[in-house]
C-alpha cells in the first residue's frame, strides 16, 4: 500500500537534505583536522541515526565505518540509558565492544532534541593516527591483548552543556602520540557533530517534527522492503560457506566460516563455526560481522537502494561468544577491521556462489594492504607514513575484474607519490599495475598493484599488516583464484618475503616491494 | 554600427546576443541547439539579429563541445609518456571505485589511453626540481617507432614536472618528428598529485584533433575567424589560436560564462555573497559568488575524471526542465535522464510524451497565458497532464500534487548542489542571494529559495540567455596555478621574485598568443596559504614585491574569517596562481524604456499547493515599473521566460533585474509551540 504522493517525495525531500548534513560534516572534518589520513586519503565518516540508533543517512564514504556506526549509537543508548543523554553533551568512544571496531577509530557523537526527546544523532567516526599503545600508528602487530593496541575509551561525555570537559580531553590527549594533531582532529569531529546538530534541527523545524520522524521510518521501511525483496529472490535453503584468515606462524590459516539459511524474506547468517579467537590482532567484533552483513545485502541490492539501518531487520546474526569473531573483550583486534571484515564478506559470498552467482563477483584482493614507515626527524619528531594498496577485484558473469582497486568494506584512495617524496624520506620506485596476477577465467579477474619504496633514510621502522599471502582470492563458477598478495624486503640484492604480520627496522636504500593480489575469474577459461 | 555577439551553446537551446556598443543597442535570439554544423548556425543567428556579417566586431563563442566530447569518450588516440615505473598511473587512478554498493559494476571509467599506447622514459626529477636522470636522446629516438601509428596524438607527463619540466621539452622536441599534436603536463598543470596532472593532460591532447576541426570549421563563417573568442573554464576568453593548444581549457566554457555573468549581476547591484544558478533544459549548474568574482576551484570533475586546472567552481546537476520524473523501486526521481531538445517536454508538442519537469510547471499553470506574448515554443496545458495521468495513477494521487511534488523534489536537488558549492566556499547558503538565470532558473527560483531558506532572488535582466551575455561582459584572460611549497622562512622577497618570474614568463608567452593587442595587460597573484598538516588552503593576494609580514597579516586575517582561528605556526605557500587579464568593453546594454505602470495582463489560475487552483495575476516584465510591487501569486512573463511569484513571495523592479522577496512566515512561533506536541505524536506512533 503506497501512502500518498505528497508523503512520498516529502520523504525524497528530507533524505537529500539529510544527506547534504552528513556531507557537509565530513566536510567540517576534512577542513580543519590536521592529521595526512584524514585530510589526503579520507580516513572518516559521517552519519545520523534515527532517535533510536537506526543508520538513516551517511556521506558517501566507506563502507565499514557506516556499518558499525549503526552499531556505535545502539551500544551507547544500551549502555548509559536514554535517561543520561541530555542536550548540548558530546559523547566519545572507541571502545570495540560498545562502539564495533577498533581502536584507531573514534567515535564522536551528539543527540539531537526535539521538544526534550532525543530525535536523531549526528556521529562522526575518524581514523586517529596514533591511539597510544606499544607501537606509533598503533598497528601493534605483535600486540597479545588490547591494552597493548592503545587507549580505550568508553562511552563518556568529552562535552557537556557545550563546554569541553577539561579533564578528560587532557587524559586523552595525554595517552596518544602527536598531542597537537589529536587534538586537532577530536575538535574537527566535535565541529562537525555539533554541525550536524544545527542542520538537522533546521530540518525539523521546516517540516515539523511528525514529518520528519514519517520521513525516517518511511526510509527505514522501504529499505527493509527493499532487503526482504533482494533475500525472498534468493532460494529458500541453507548455505554454507568459508575463508581463510593467513593467522600466524604458530595459529597457520584461520577459518571464517558462515550457514546462512533463507526461508520467505528473512535469513540467518550463523558464523558459529569459525575458529577461535588468536592472541593476535586479527580478531574482529560482532559489530564488524553485522557491517560486513549489512554490506553484503546492500551490494546485491544495489544502487537505488536507501542505504539504511533497517537492512538488518529481516536478518538474525549469530556468532560464537570466544570465537575469532566474537572474542572476549580483552583480545586485540586492530587488523580484523579490514581483513577479518572481508574474509566475512568473501565466506558469504562463498556459501551463495551455488545459488546466485551470476549476481556475485569472484574474490578480489580483500586486504588492506597496509604499510606503516616512521622514523625520526631532524628535529627528534617522528613522522608517520601510512599508506594502503588496493588489488584486482574478481570477475562477474558480464566483465572481468578491475584492475588496482578497491573492493568490499574499503575504499581508501592512495597517496601521491609526488607527495610522497616530498612529505617523507622515501623514493616510490614503481607504481604499475601487476600485470597477469588476475585469475583466469571465461571473464579474468582484475590485477593487483606493484609498488616498489626505496628507503632514503638511514633507521626507519615499518610495519606490513596485509592478508590473502596464504589464501589467494577464489574463482567463481570454474574461474581460476587471483596471485597471492606478497610485500617483501629487498637488502643488498637479496629479496625476503615477509609474513602477513610484520615489524623491524629498515636500512638506507632498502626496497619495500609490495604486489598485492590479484581477483578471481569468472567461468572456465 | 559593429556589433559584438554572444554566443552560448545549451543542451536544448543556443542563445545569441549582440550589442552595439556605442548605442548599448540589444539584440537577442535563441535556437534550438540542433545539428553539428557551428558555423552554418552561427550564420543563421547573424542573419535572424538582422545584421550584416560586416557589421559583426567580434563573436565569443561559448561551447559544451569539448565537455560532450570527454562524457561521450569521443577521443583521440593518445600515446602517453611516462616516467620509467609510471606507465599505469591512469589505469591506478587513485585505486578507489566510484560506487560504495554494487557487485557487478565496472569500478572506474576505462583509462583515456589504451595499455599498449603507454610507453616509459628512464628518467627523473626530485620534487624539488633536479634533474637527477637526464633524458636518454638516443633511447627515445629508438622508442618514436615503437609508437602505433593509431596514436594521433601524444602525451607526456613525468614525475615532478611541475617543478622542472626539462625532460618534458626533450621528449617533445624528439617527438615532435612523429606528432604534430603534443601536450606537455608542465604546460597544462604544473601541479603535484602524478595522476590528476596526468590525466589532465592526456585529456588536452586527446581534444587537440577535435578543436582544431572545429576551428577550421569556424572559417567556413561568413565572419572572419580573427573575430572569433572562445569562452574558457576560468571566466575569460581566449583566442582560437590559444584554444587550439589548450582544449581543455574549454571543459566548462558554458557554465563558466552563466557564473561570470552572474557575477556581474552582483557586482551592479553590490551584492556579497550570491550563489549562480542556471537551469536549462538538462542540467542545473550552481556558482558560488563572493565580492562580485565567481569563486574558482582548482580541480573540477567530469564524470568521475579529474580536471586540474583553474575552473570557476560550478556543481552542476542532472536537473533541469526536461529532466525526467521517474517512479521506480519505491523512489521518487528527477533526472538525470532528459528530454533534451528533441523529443522534449510532452508540452512542447515535439513528439515527447515523458513527464519532466517543465510539464510539472505546465501542469500547475506556472507558464501564465498571454495572447499578446510570442513565445519560442507554444505549451500545451492538456499535453503536459497527459504526460503525468500514469504516474499520478500509479500513486493514486491528483496531477497536481504529483506536478507539485516533482518541483519540489527537484528543488531539493538543486538546493543541495548549491550547498555544496557553498560548504566549499566556507559560506551559509541562506545568507547569500540567489540570482536565478537559464530558461528554467526563474519558473522554479523561489521553491529552490524556499527550500535552502534564503529570503532574496535576483532574476537577471536577459535571465534567459545570461550565458551569452556573460560571453560579452569577459576580458581576455590567461590563469594558471603553480605548485610552489616554500615555507613561510623561504619565502624570501627575492626567492619570490624569482619563482613568480618564472611563472609569469610561462604565462606570457601564452597570453601573447591571445592576441590582445594592445589592450593593457594586468597580472595579479594569488598565494594558496596554509599552516602545516592542513589540506585546505587560503587564497591570498600578493602583491610584488613581496612582503612577507603583509602576507602574514592577510593571511591570518582570512585565516580567521573561515575558520575562526589564527595560529603562531608559520604559514607554507602551496601554489601560485597567477592571471594575466587584458580590458574588453565589458557589457553595457542601454536602459530599457519602461511603459507606465498597471500594464497588468489579464489574470489566469495557477496551483501552488498540490490542490487548490488560485487566481494569479499576470504581468509583462517590460512593462514592470520601478516602483510597482508585485504580491504573489502571481507571473511575469517576456518572450523567453517565466518567472513565478508564489503566494509568499512579492516582486520589485530594480534597475533592468528583478527582485523577488519571501516574505517571514507569520505562524513561525507557532509552529515552535507546537512542535512539542507533533513529537508526542511521534512518540505515541511508535
Amino acid at each position: 500500500m503506497l501512502p500518498p504522493a505528497n508523503d512520498v517525495f516529502l520523504t525524497e525531500v528530507i533524505r537529500n537534505g539529510l544527506a547534504s548534513v552528513a556531507e557537509e560534516m565530513t566536510l567540517t572534518v576534512q577542513r580543519s583536522a590536521r592529521s595526512p589520513a584524514l585530510r589526503e586519503a579520507g580516513d572518516l565518516s559521517s552519519a545520523i541515526t534515527d532517535g533510536d540508533g537506526n543508520l538513516i543517512a551517511q556521506g558517501r564514504d566507506l563502507p565499514i565505518h557506516l556499518g558499525v556506526m549503526a552499531s556505535a549509537v545502539k551500544a551507547l543508548i544500551g549502555r548509559v540509558g536514554k535517561a543520561s543523554l541530555l542536550p548540548g553533551d558530546v559523547w566519545i568512544v572507541n571502545l570495540p565492544q560498545a562502539s564495533g571496531n577498533h581502536l584507531p577509530d573514534v567515535k564522536v557523537m551528539r543527540p539531537v532534541f526535539c521538544g526534550g526527546e532525543v530525535a536523531a544523532f549526528a556521529i562522526s567516526l575518524a581514523h586517529w593516527a596514533d591511539i597510544g599503545g606499544g607501537s606509533p600508528g598503533s598497528y601493534n602487530i605483535a600486540a597479545t591483548d588490547l591494552w597493548q593496541e592503545g587507549l580505550q575509551i568508553p562511552p563518556i561525555r568529552i562535552m557537556r552543556q557545550d563546554t569541553i570537559v577539561a579533564d578528560v580531553l587532557s587524559l586523552i590527549i595525554a595517552n596518544v602520540r602527536g598531542a597537537e594533531e589529536r587534538q586537532g582532529d577530536l575538535f574537527a569531529q566535535i565541529a562537525a557533530v555539533r554541525t550536524g546538530e544545527r542542520r538537522i534541527i533546521e530540518i525539523i523545524d521546516r517540516f515539523g517534527a511528525a514529518n520528519f520522524g514519517a520521513a525516517m521510518r518511511d526510509m527505514l521501511d522501504l529499505s527493509e522492503r527493499q532487503i526482504r525483496s533482494v533475500i525472498e529472490a534468493i532460494p529458500d535453503g541453507t548455505y554454507s560457506g568459508e575463508d581463510y584468515l593467513d593467522g600466524t606462524a604458530e595459529t597457520g590459516p584461520v577459518r571464517i566460516a558462515v550457514d546462512i539459511t533463507i526461508n520467505g524474506g528473512e535469513a540467518v547468517f550463523d558464523f558459529s563455526r569459525s575458529d577461535n579467537a588468536l592472541a593476535a590482532p586479527v580478531n574482529t567484533t560482532p559489530s564488524v560481522v553485522a557491517a560486513g552483513v549489512d554490506y553484503f545485502l546492500k551490494a546485491i541490492a544495489g544502487e537505488r537502494l536507501y542505504p539504511t539501518g533497517a537492512a538488518l531487520r529481516p536478518v538474525r546474526i549469530v556468532t560464537r561468544a570466544g570465537s575469532v569473531l566474537d572474542p572476549a573483550s580483552s583480545e586485540p583486534v586492530v587488523a580484523g577491521n579490514h581483513e577479518t571484515s572481508n574474509r566475512v564478506v568473501d565466506a558469504i559470498m562463498n556459501a551463495m556462489s551455488p545459488a546466485i552467482a551470476e549476481q556475485l563477483c569472484a574474490g578480489g584482493c580483500g586486504s588492506a594492504g597496509l604499510t606503516i614507515f616512521s622514523g625520526r626527524g631532524p628535529r627528534g619528531n617522528w613522522w608517520t607514513f601510512y599508506e594502503t594498496h588496493g588489488g584486482g577485484s574478481g570477475a562477474t558473469a558480464e566483465r572481468p575484474g578491475n584492475s588496482a582497486t578497491r573492493i568490499h568494506l574499503g575504499n581508501m584512495m592512495n597517496t601521491p607519490a609526488e607527495f610522497i617524496e616530498a612529505e617523507y624520506p622515501i623514493e616510490v620506485v614503481r607504481s604499475a599495475v601487476r600485470g597477469e596476477s588476475g585469475g583466469a577465467g571465461r571473464n579474468r579477474g582484475g590485477d593487483g598493484l606493484i609498488r616498489e619504496y626505496r628507503v632514503l633514510a638511514d633507521e626507519v621502522r615499518f610495519t606490513a599488516t596485509f592478508e590473502r599471502r596464504l589464501t589467494a582470492p577464489r574463482g567463481l563458477a570454474g574461474g581460476e583464484a587471483g596471485l597471492p598478495f606478497r610485500i617483501s624486503l629487498v637488502r643488498d640484492g637479496a629479496c625476503t618475503e615477509l609474513p602477513s604480520l610484520w615489524h623491524g627496522s629498515l636500512k638506507r636504500d632498502d626496497v619495500i616491494l609490495v604486489e598485492s593480489a590479484g581477483g578471481g575469474g569468472y567461468g572456465a577459461a | 554600427m559593429t556589433w559584438r555577439l554572444g554566443v552560448d551553446t545549451g543542451g536544448t537551446f543556443t542563445d545569441v546576443i549582440a550589442l552595439e556598443d556605442d548605442t548599448g543597442e540589444c539584440r537577442v535570439t535563441k535556437l534550438w541547439s540542433d545539428g553539428d554544423d557551428i558555423a552554418g548556425m552561427i550564420d543563421a543567428a547573424i542573419a535572424a539579429l538582422g545584421i550584416a556579417p560586416a557589421r559583426v566586431a567580434s563573436i565569443t563563442y561559448g561551447t559544451t563541445k569539448i565537455t560532450n566530447a570527454i562524457v561521450e569518450n569521443k577521443l583521440a588516440c593518445v600515446a602517453f609518456i611516462a616516467t620509467h615505473g609510471f606507465k599505469d598511473i591512469l589505469r591506478i587512478a587513485r585505486q578507489k571505485r566510484d560506487f560504495l554498493y554494487n557487485l557487478t559494476a565496472p569500478h572506474r571509467a576505462p583509462p583515456p589511453v589504451l595499455e599498449r599506447n603507454c610507453f616509459e622514459v628512464d628518467e627523473r626529477c626530485s620534487h624539488a626540481g633536479t634533474i637527477v636522470k637526464a633524458v636518454d636522446e638516443a633511447a627515445v629516438a629508438a622508442l618514436v617507432h615503437e609508437i602505433s601509428p593509431e596514436c594521433e596524438v601524444a602525451a607526456i607527463s613525468f614525475l615532478h614536472a611541475y617543478a622542472n619540466g626539462a625532460n618534458e621539452k626533450i621528449v617533445a622536441a624528439i617527438l615532435g618528428r612523429r606528432f604534430s599534436h603534443i601536450s606537455m603536463s608542465h604546460e597544462v598543470s604544473p601541479e603535484a598529485r602524478e595522476y590528476e596532472r596526468s590525466i589532465t593532460t592526456v585529456l588536452n591532447a586527446a581534444m587537440l584533433p577535435l578543436i582544431r576541426g572545429l576551428v577550421a570549421s569556424l572559417e567556413r563563417m561568413s565572419v572572419p575567424t580573427s573575430r572569433l573568442w572562445f569562452f574558457h573554464s576560468a571566466g575569460g576568453l581566449i583566442s582560437p589560436e590559444l584554444a587550439a593548444r589548450r582544449p581543455l581549457a574549454l571543459a566548462m566554457s558554458g557554465p563558466a560564462a552563466g557564473a561570470l555573468a552572474a557575477a556581474t549581476v552582483a557586482r551592479d547591484l553590490g551584492i556579497s555573497h550570491a550563489v549562480g544558478v542556471d537551469m536549462g533544459g538538462t542540467t542545473t549548474d550552481c556558482s558560488l559568488i563572493v565580492a562580485g568574482q565567481a569563486a574558482l576551484a582548482a580541480e573540477i570533475r567530469i564524470g568521475s575524471v579529474p580536471i586540474r586546472q583553474p575552473t570557476i567552481a560550478v556543481q552542476s546537476i542532472g536537473a533541469g526542465g526536461g529532466s525526467v520524473v521517474g517512479y521506480s523501486h519505491g523512489r521518487l526521481t528527477v533526472g538525470p535522464e532528459s528530454m533534451g531538445a528533441r523529443p522534449g517536454p510532452a508540452c512542447y508538442l515535439r513528439g515527447g510524451t515523458t513527464p519532466t519537469l517543465t510539464d510539472a510547471a505546465a501542469v500547475l499553470g506556472f507558464f501564465g497565458e498571454a495572447a499578446d506574448l510570442t513565445r519560442p515554443v507554444a505549451v500545451d496545458i492538456a499535453a503536459a497532464r497527459q504526460a503525468f495521468a500514469d504516474l499520478a495513477e500509479a500513486l493514486r494521487t491528483p496531477v497536481e500534487a504529483v506536478a507539485l511534488g516533482t518541483i519540489k523534489l527537484a528543488s531539493s536537488s538543486a538546493s543541495r548542489a548549491i550547498k555544496t558549492v557553498t560548504m566549499s566556499g566556507g559560506v551559509d547558503a541562506r545568507s547569500c542571494v540567489l540570482i536565478a538565470f537559464g530558461g528554467a532558473g526563474p519558473m522554479f527560483a523561489a521553491f529552490i529559495a524556499q527550500e535552502i531558506g534564503l529570503r532574496d532572488i535576483i532574476v537577471p535582466d536577459r535571465s534567459s540567455g545570461l550565458s551569452a551575455v556573460g560571453c560579452l561582459a569577459a576580458d581576455p584572460l590567461m590563469t594558471r596555478q603553480w605548485t610552489v611549497r616554500l615555507g613561510m622562512e623561504a619565502a624570501t622577497s627575492d626567492a619570490m621574485a624569482q619563482i613568480a618570474g618564472e611563472c609569469l614568463s610561462s604565462l606570457r608567452w601564452d597570453f601573447d598568443l591571445i592576441g590582445a593587442g594592445a589592450a593593457p595587460a594586468e597580472e595579479s597573484f594569488v598565494g594558496l596559504l596554509r599552516y602545516p598538516g592542513q589540506s585546505y588552503e587560503i587564497e591570498v593576494p600578493i602583491e610584488l614585491p613581496f612582503s612577507s609580514d603583509r602576507v602574514t597579516a592577510d593571511f591570518q586575517r582570512l585565516h580567521d574569517a573561515a575558520y575562526g582561528f589564527t595560529s603562531s605556526d608559520p604559514w607554507e605557500l602551496v601554489a601560485l596562481r597567477i592571471s594575466i587579464k587584458a580590458r574588453s568593453p565589458g557589457f553595457a546594454a542601454a536602459a530599457k524604456s519602461i511603459a507606465a505602470c498597471g500594464a497588468e495582463l489579464p489574470p489566469t489560475r495557477a496551483c501552488f499547493d498540490g490542490s487548490n487552483w488560485a487566481e494569479t495575476k499576470q504581468y509583462r516584465r517590460e512593462r514592470l515599473s520601478e516602483d510597482a510591487i508585485v504580491v504573489g501569486p502571481a507571473i511575469i512573463l517576456d518572450e523567453t521566460s517565466t518567472i513565478v511569484v508564489p503566494p509568499e513571495f512579492t516582486a520589485v523592479a530594480q534597475g533592468p533585474h528583478l527582485r523577488l522577496r519571501r516574505l517571514p512566515a507569520e505562524s513561525e512561533p507557532a509552529e515552535m509551540a507546537t512542535r512539542e506536541r507533533r513529537l508526542e505524536h511521534v512518540a505515541a506512533g511508535e
